[in-house]
């Protein structure tokens, strides 16, 4: 079997969270099957600038195909499109010109997809949003795979989203959260689907002594790793963790990883180590008393899987169905709503040693359970296989007719954001264990029934 | 209060989060949403805005305002919606209507020249801010008449307070004074008592002779009288004047005992604050003098 992986940018070096297990995927598939990346030669998800060279490459072991960017974004430009096609009522031809000024336009790829489709048995693409996605899925729809990583964003509700919802072969879907939404808005519940999410490999040998000596923290903290920006819910947790320091605990500090994009409180119990290499994240990982993660909108948090594989338990934000939902599926971690809440609930993991190793524990438990590489693997090939047979024996799917050169004209598409403002939130409900893999549909309706 | 009752070997997330709300429900006393919490912001909001002396429509005034803001952008406005198709159409009737349809006819030829898109947009923009900023500032303009007259009433009411306060400051720097005179009005009786009962047994034999036997009103002989009369008309009224007009008759005739008038009391006045129930109150001596 070859599979092709489509992604908008390829590298060792780019730690973007779609990017990161678009790698990991390939990487681990290609032991059991033939893969090549095909990808863009950018390197900024700002730009989309030409930064690596067109042609054949190899990352890993893994053979990577990278084609040029047409043209860099316009920030001004997206964001006239932006406003247009999430505020006001547009049409689907607004909504294609959005996805263009957002980029990386590669023509060039979608080229190569629909002239060498049939070298590939299936083509797996990551992210929905992107220009990759809704023209290769467009033009290889019986061999497309989708990973949407979709989150509560305007972007979700466009028509040209549903559309790719709806398009593809088979969706591999990062959490139950996700598909309940993409279910909410392309009514795409005939498409075969699967929750998977992604592996994490966890080093061994991390050792919280190895961070202490290095860092000269002795005190219990609590861990954030991230990019620290105020779209991740960073602001919030400085108000929070400042506000917890002067008034609950003497001695908790707030440690922070990743990279800053607001200014970091100086305060003596918040402090920010920086970009740090994989084993002095794993070794701050092991000496966390908690892994906090603030985010509001979160598809899937690799970060959270890995603090769980190391049976760290997490505090997470209650506002982001995603993470909720993993916490309470998982029962290993906390999570809040209010500065209130944030404070009992960490003080709750600060006092109580025996409820932390609990959460810790359970955390392990359910990341072996479904997030162990050989389950998430085994998930993808049961797909594939799944796909295979069908496509050999069964009927051909269904294929929506593309919209005439009036309909794409017409403006009568809502404003994606009222739309995204409509769709149910909260937690999916406890349908891990029966709704595991679903082709048909019928579990995760229900699914979606019970939130 | 709702203590947590984990068990490690069987954590449930859910639960923990039950009983940590309900901790916090009972370190609050109830639970509110923020959305609550918000509502009664606005409650307090409105009965400050509401009090007696404002004008009575002022709150259904502001109310219909907030209402308004976000309806009146969307209306029409004096800055005319402006649509890109707009610089295609014409206003010339029926010949319009035919201009209109030749232009469009030949839209793509002018686009071979220019791409009018991003320009139409812009002021497609331009005009939608416009219309938006009217709309603000017709609202603003509304809004800061009934702005001055709240600040208007603030201000009343700020002053009638300080007047208030004022007169309370004067009130309190009154009493403050009167326990002062009271205080050392009780250290005079004190020095005089202890006066009688170190002086009396050398003069009159035993202590509990000392002191003439007095009437009900305290009065005590001639000169006693006569003092009260010259002094009646700046005795003040008050509840606790009673007793202490009988000390001051007790110490006069303690006095009056002694002979005259002693070193230690020079200064002091007792008796000021002799009441209407105790007019026969005796003054030590004449010479004294009020603070």
């Amino acid at each position: 079997m070859k599979l092709a992986v489509v992604v908008q940018r390829y590298g060792a070096e780019i730690n973007g969270g779609a990017e990161l297990h678009a790698r990991y995927v390939a990487e681990r598939l290609s032991r059991h099957v033939e893969v090549e990346v095909l990808t863009t030669c950018a390197r900024d998800y700002i730009t989309w600038r030409n930064e690596l060279e067109p042609g054949i490459d190899a990352v890993n072991g893994v053979p990577v195909r990278r084609f040029p960017v047409r043209r860099e974004r316009d920030p001004d430009d997206f964001g006239r499109w932006s406003r247009r096609v999430f505020a006001n009522r547009h049409s689907i031809l607004d909504e294609l010109k959005w996805m263009d000024s957002e980029g990386p336009r590669s023509p060039a790829l979608v080229t190569h997809l629909r002239r060498a489709a049939a070298t590939y048995d299936f083509i797996l693409y990551f992210s929905y949003r992107y220009y990759h996605a809704y023209h290769g899925v467009r033009a290889t729809r019986s061999q497309a795979v989708l990973v949407p990583t979709a989150e509560r964003d305007p972007a979700l509700g466009l028509a040209i989203s549903a559309r790719t919802f709806r398009g593809a072969r088979a969706l591999m879907y990062n959490s139950h959260e996700e598909r309940a939404l993409i279910h909410a808005v392309a009514r795409n519940q005939h498409v075969p689907g699967v929750v998977v999410g992604v592996g994490s490999e966890i080093r061994g040998g991390a050792s919280q002594a190895r961070f202490r000596a290095r860092t000269g923290i002795d005190d219990p903290f609590v861990l954030y790793v991230g990019r620290i920006d105020e779209n991740k819910g960073c602001v919030e947790l400085f108000d929070y963790f400042t506000r917890y320091a002067a008034e609950v605990s003497r001695r908790m500090r707030l440690v922070l990883v990743g990279t800053p994009v607001i200014e970091i409180p100086a305060h003596p119990r918040i402090r920010h180590l920086g970009f740090v290499t994989e084993e002095e994240k794993y070794d701050a990982i092991a000496a966390a008393d908690t892994l906090v993660m603030p985010s509001y909108y979160e598809s899937l948090s690799m970060v959270t899987l890995e603090a769980w594989a190391m049976r760290i338990p997490v505090l997470v934000n209650g506002r982001c169905d995603v993470l909720r939902g993993q916490v309470i599926r998982a029962n290993a971690g906390l999570y809040y709503e209010s500065y209130e809440e944030f404070a009992e609930a960490l003080r709750l993991i600060e006092t109580e040693r025996g409820l932390r190793r609990a959460l810790g524990a359970n955390g392990r438990r359910y990341f072996n359970r479904h997030y162990a590489w050989s389950v998430v693997e085994g998930k993808y090939l049961a797909m594939l296989e799944h796909l295979e047979r069908a496509n050999r024996d069964g009927p051909r799917p269904r294929v929506e007719p593309e919209p005439g050169w009036l309909a794409r004209r017409r403006r009568v598409q809502p404003p994606a954001r009222d739309i995204v403002d409509r769709l149910p939130v909260g937690p999916a409900a406890k349908t891990w264990e029966t709704g595991e893999f679903d082709t048909t549909g019928s579990a995760v309706s229900g699914a979606a029934d019970t939130r | 209060m709702a203590e947590f009752n984990i068990r490690s070997d069987a954590v449930d997330v859910e639960q923990i989060m039950e009983q940590l709300r309900a901790r916090l429900q009972e370190k609050r006393g109830v639970d509110y949403t923020e959305d609550q919490i918000r509502e009664l912001a606005n409650v307090k909001l409105d009965r400050f805005l509401d009090p007696k002396n404002v004008r009575s429509d002022l709150l259904e005034h502001f109310r219909r305002q907030n209402e308004r803001s976000y309806a009146a952008a969307d209306e029409s406005m004096g800055v005319p919606a402006f649509e890109p198709e707009d610089v295609y159409r014409s206003s010339r009737g029926g010949i319009g209507r035919v201009l209109h349809a030749l232009r469009r006819l030949l839209r793509p030829i002018l686009k071979l020249f220019i791409n009018p898109g991003p320009l139409l947009e812009s002021v497609r923009n331009l005009s939608t801010h416009a219309r938006l900023n009217e709309a603000r500032n017709r609202r603003r303009a509304e809004l800061d008449v009934l702005m001055y007259e709240v600040l208007n009433n603030l201000v009343v009411e700020m002053t009638r307070l300080a007047i208030d306060m004022k007169n309370h400051r004067m009130r309190v720097e009154s009493v403050a004074a009167r326990l002062d005179f009271d205080e050392r009005r009780g250290r005079a009786l004190e020095q005089i008592v202890q006066f009688r009962t170190n002086a009396a047994p050398s003069e009159s034999g035993p202590a509990g002779d000392v002191a003439p036997p007095h009437d009900s009103n305290g009065e005590s002989g001639g000169t006693d009288k006569r003092r009260r009369r010259r002094r009646r008309g700046r005795r003040r009224t008050g509840s606790n004047a009673a007793p202490a007009a009988e000390a001051s008759a007790e110490a006069a005739g303690a006095r009056e005992e002694a002979g005259a008038s002693t070193p230690q009391n020079a200064g002091n006045e007792p008796a000021e604050s002799a009441g209407p129930g105790s007019e026969a109150g005796a003054e030590p001596s004449g010479d004294t003098s009020e603070p």
